[in-house]
């Protein structure tokens, strides 16, 4: 089977005046409260954002038009231009710690630069906020030698201008839903099976609508044990590098929007993945199945909140510009109250969506996934002697050990049933409410701005094509609720913890 | 037209939309080209489908024109539009006396009435009618023969309804590229730009209050079109939906035994009836000399805002699937959206409407 090409991408053009950002402050007003105890995070935080404001006003916002009509001809167009200044700014590696040679950027800064890039191209902030997605399946098997490879790799491609995505194969032709969720793993037809063989896995089966997965460097790949008997615990994962012989990626889909970001079919024939790329889940799978899962999703569906808060705001922006070039009736159409009216309910739907995800954020932060992470030290000078290539080793080899495995495991098992229920649902309410926020101002929008809201040229249809894809994948909105209901009113329904 | 003429002209167009199904999709997906468009002129035409309102514009017209719009509106709203459009065109020659030229006849569906004295700067110059500025998204523009514009009373003169041809180099008047849009792909938009452009005598089709009165009132009339063309997208999301949930397994069994699944299937498919009985019931009782009623025009703007939404569950019920474009789903919500501007941008049609009720 012949993978798909890629192709390049020319010159970028100069970059065009936007309308005023808000200041990160008055983007985040309820994070002031959290960052007096702790100020130099807080200037940390702001000169990160100041940053990414700085890459989507000069690098992104002036091409994502561009970039979305080349890809209506072209799906396997790569903006590589922008992916390398991407690097510039440390994208790639903003969560990974100092120590380990990442830029050591707080989990919150990560979802505003999520929220910030989605406010100018959702696509783009899918596409590297997969390679997140892919990560956090990583974390969650808390095996510190996986996470310690995935890291070096990301942090020293960045270092020299390449940019690398990591995708996460979940999703099989019989299993969408059924796979989002850990309860229902025993109903997904989930066919991709690992077969032991000396010094590693063979893996087969077949994967679709993967994110990345044509340009993903590292497949986190998600499959049953074939000696095993199909159970939950019986899940493995893998870490399937490009280029593997037997792994091919046959295709493209043809999308509606988000087309920057290819979803492809990833294809594994007997797939030989050595020992060092399994991910030691330990127990037998089961606290990756049921509790790694959740928390995963509670982490990821917080991120497509922040990503539909993105979309929220580019709808309010894009409306905002129309109306200060456009007459509604003969009269400008800033000047009518309707109108501003309007765009008041765009920008507080902009405002609700992102309370209401930061909110998710803090929770996963104080008792979920991102908890660990956020307890790594910033060790200062001991950061960048930690990433000489001396001391590198001597670190990596105690990452490598079985005492950091303990140790990973053990800052897991810290959680309670009922605070993973708590992130959990807190994703789920996130993840929905956020997109559908931004679905209303997408629709919104486009009503607004009349037969200019469906021109290309203005931005809205865009939004609008893009935005429908936040309320699909990490489970449907109604799978979500769900297992809304399923988390936070156990105790209202007999039976309440299954979706059927 | 009885109600067998009524059904024939229905189903002859639903069969050529079966036998031709992978050539509408096609289209749908990449803007056609010229030559195919004018193709599809001479095809239509020959079934008779492109001048179904006829001398006397009555209700029975109407309902046949809809009817067509409909069963195309399955396939291809944009084709539907085009059909819908040419239709409204021919009627004006009719009530010009004069007779429509060949080809396709480019009108501005997406502007109502309140809207038109505001696209373009129009001024006399000792009685000569100069046009600048930009009508914006006028329909099948690149490969029509001719613009019919409605051009709003000024300065103590007539509403004028004029008719430009496309296919000369006019001085003053040129049309840009199409447009790239969110939906109706297969009937392209474009812009028509004037720079002091002088309308010519013979270019004036209708003028005075009749002119005014009768391009108005077509207008009015071809909402319960537009809304029939709604009522075919909605159908055809809303079965797509069920054929999709009745054999698609997640859960632990077929979709369609999910309750909730059941309950949106529901939902969508009683929208859709009122949808489709509107429109019928709106073409039953239209009387051929007087305008929408205002609840008429309600339902109508209505079936605009709902129709977006309808379409959005049609993907939603289909999951991954229906954002993909080789599942036609994704196109009924792009193609419902631009519907929602179909005879105008829906806040002026909205004051208007209750500016006709305050008065
Ligand atoms: C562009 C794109 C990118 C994607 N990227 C990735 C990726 O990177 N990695 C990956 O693994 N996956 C990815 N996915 C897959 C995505 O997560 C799934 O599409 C999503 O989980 C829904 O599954 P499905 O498409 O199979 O829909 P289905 O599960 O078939 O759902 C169909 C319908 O049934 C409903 N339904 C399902 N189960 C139940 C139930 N128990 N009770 C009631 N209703 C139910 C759903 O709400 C939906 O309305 C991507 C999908 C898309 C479209």
């Amino acid at each position: 089977m012949q993978s798909i090409a890629i192709n390049e991408c020319p010159p970028l053009a100069e970059p065009t005046a936007k309308i005023a950002e808000l200041s990160f402050l008055e983007r985040y007003p309820e994070l002031a409260f959290y960052l007096q105890k702790d100020p130099a995070l807080g200037r940390k935080m702001e000169a990160h954002y100041r940053r990414v404001e700085q890459f989507c006003r000069y690098h992104l916002a002036p091409h994502v038009l561009d970039i979305d009509l080349k890809l209506r001809d072209d799906p396997h167009y790569v903006p590589h231009e922008l992916l390398k200044k991407a690097c510039d700014y440390r994208l790639f590696s903003m969560m990974f710690p100092a120590s380990v040679g990442g830029a050591g950027e707080h989990v919150i800064s990560a979802f505003m630069t999520y929220e910030m890039i989605a406010s100018h191209c959702v696509g783009v902030a899918n596409l590297l906020g997969v390679s997140g997605l892919a990560l956090a399946c990583v974390l969650a098997s808390f095996d510190p030698r996986a996470i310690s490879k995935v890291a070096r790799l990301i942090v020293d491609n960045e270092k020299k201008g390449i940019p690398t995505f990591l995708s996460t194969c979940v999703t099989e032709p019989g299993a969408g839903s059924d796979a989002e969720d850990a309860d229902e793993f025993t109903h997904a037809q989930l066919r991709t099976t690992a077969k032991r063989v000396p010094g590693g896995y063979r893996l087969n089966g077949n994967k679709v609508f993967i994110s990345n997965g044509a340009l993903a460097a590292l497949h986190v790949v998600v499959a049953y044990d074939a000696d095993g008997a199909h159970r939950p615990e019986d899940l493995l994962l893998f870490l399937v590098a490009r280029g593997s012989e037997g792994l091919s990626v046959p295709r493209n889909e043809k999308k509606m929007g988000q087309k920057v970001c290819p979803a492809s079919e990833v294809v594994f024939e007997d797939v030989f993945v050595p020992d060092e790329m399994v991910c030691r889940t330990g127990d037998k799978g089961s606290y990756f199945a049921y509790t790694g899962i959740a928390n995963v999703l509670g982490l990821t569906r917080a991120g497509v909140g922040a990503f539909a808060t993105g979309v929220t705001e580019n709808a309010y922006r894009t409306a905002l510009q129309f109306v200060r070039s456009n007459d509604f009736l003969g009269q400008p159409m800033e000047q009518q109250q309707w109108v501003r009216i309007e765009l008041a309910n765009l920008a507080r739907r902009a405002q609700v969506a992102r309370a209401t995800y930061v909110s998710a954020l803090l929770a996963v932060c104080a008792k979920g996934l991102a908890n660990p992470i956020t307890r790594v030290p910033d060790w200062g000078v001991a950061n960048w002697a930690l990433t000489q290539p001396g001391i590198a080793n001597v670190r990596d080899s105690l990452l490598d050990s079985s005492i950091a495995e303990k140790l990973f495991k053990r800052i897991a098992a810290t959680q309670t049933t009922s605070e993973r229920d708590t992130v959990t649902a807190y994703g789920d309410v996130a993840k929905v409410s956020c997109s559908e926020l931004a679905m209303e101002n997408c629709q919104r929008a486009i009503s607004l701005m009349g037969k200019g809201g469906f021109r290309h040229e203005n931005g809205a249809e865009k939004l609008l094509r893009d935005v429908k894809l936040l309320q699909i994948y990490e489970g449907t909105n109604q799978v979500n609720m769900l297992d809304f209901v399923k988390r936070r009113l156990p105790r209202q329904f007999s039976n309440a913890d299954t979706l059927v | 037209m009885d109600i067998e003429t009524l059904t024939l002209l229905g189903d002859s167009v639903r069969s050529w939309c079966e036998d031709n199904a992978s050539l509408l999709g096609k289209m749908e997906h990449k803007q056609p080209s010229n030559e195919l468009l004018n193709q599809l002129y001479g095809t239509f035409n020959s079934l008779g489908i492109l001048s179904i309102l006829g001398e006397q514009e009555t209700h029975h017209e109407i309902e046949a024109l809809a009817e067509v719009a409909t069963q195309l509106a399955y396939h291809s709203p944009s084709i539907a539009v085009m059909v819908v459009q040419q239709n409204m065109a021919a009627w004006l020659f009719t009530e010009a006396g004069k007779s429509a030229p060949e080809g396709w006849i480019s009108l501005p569906v997406y502007d109502a009435a309140s809207e038109w004295r505001f696209q373009i700067n129009h001024r006399y110059n000792q009685g000569q009618l100069s046009l600048d500025g930009r009508w914006s998204s006028l329909p099948l523009l690149n490969v029509a023969t001719h613009a019919l514009l409605p051009i709003a009373a000024k300065e103590g003169r007539d509403f004028q309804l004029i008719l430009l041809p496309l296919t000369q180099n006019e001085r003053g008047l040129s049309v840009s590229a199409p447009a790239v849009t969110l939906g109706l792909r297969a009937c392209p938009t474009a812009d028509l730009q004037f720079a002091q452009y002088d309308v010519k005598q013979e270019h004036i089709l209708l003028s005075g209050e009749k002119a005014r009165a009768c391009t108005e009132l077509l207008w009015s009339h071809a909402e319960t079109c537009m809304m029939a063309i709604r009522a075919g997208i909605a159908k055809a999301s809303y079965r797509t939906a069920r054929d999709y949930a009745a054999q698609r397994y997640q859960g632990g069994k077929i979709i369609i035994e999910h309750s909730l699944i059941r309950k949106m299937l529901a939902d969508f498919y009683r929208e859709t009836c009122a949808m489709d009985e509107s429109w019928r019931m709106m073409a039953q009782g239209l009387q051929s000399d007087q305008p929408l009623r205002h609840g008429q025009v309600g339902v109508a703007l209505k079936s605009g805002d709902l129709l977006p939404w309808l379409t959005s569950d049609g993907i939603q019920i289909l999951g991954g699937v229906g954002y993909m474009e080789d599942y036609i789903q994704e196109r009924r919500f792009r193609d419902a959206k631009q519907c929602e501007f179909l005879l105008g941008h829906p806040h002026a049609r909205t004051l208007n409407l209750w500016h006709h009720e305050s008065e």
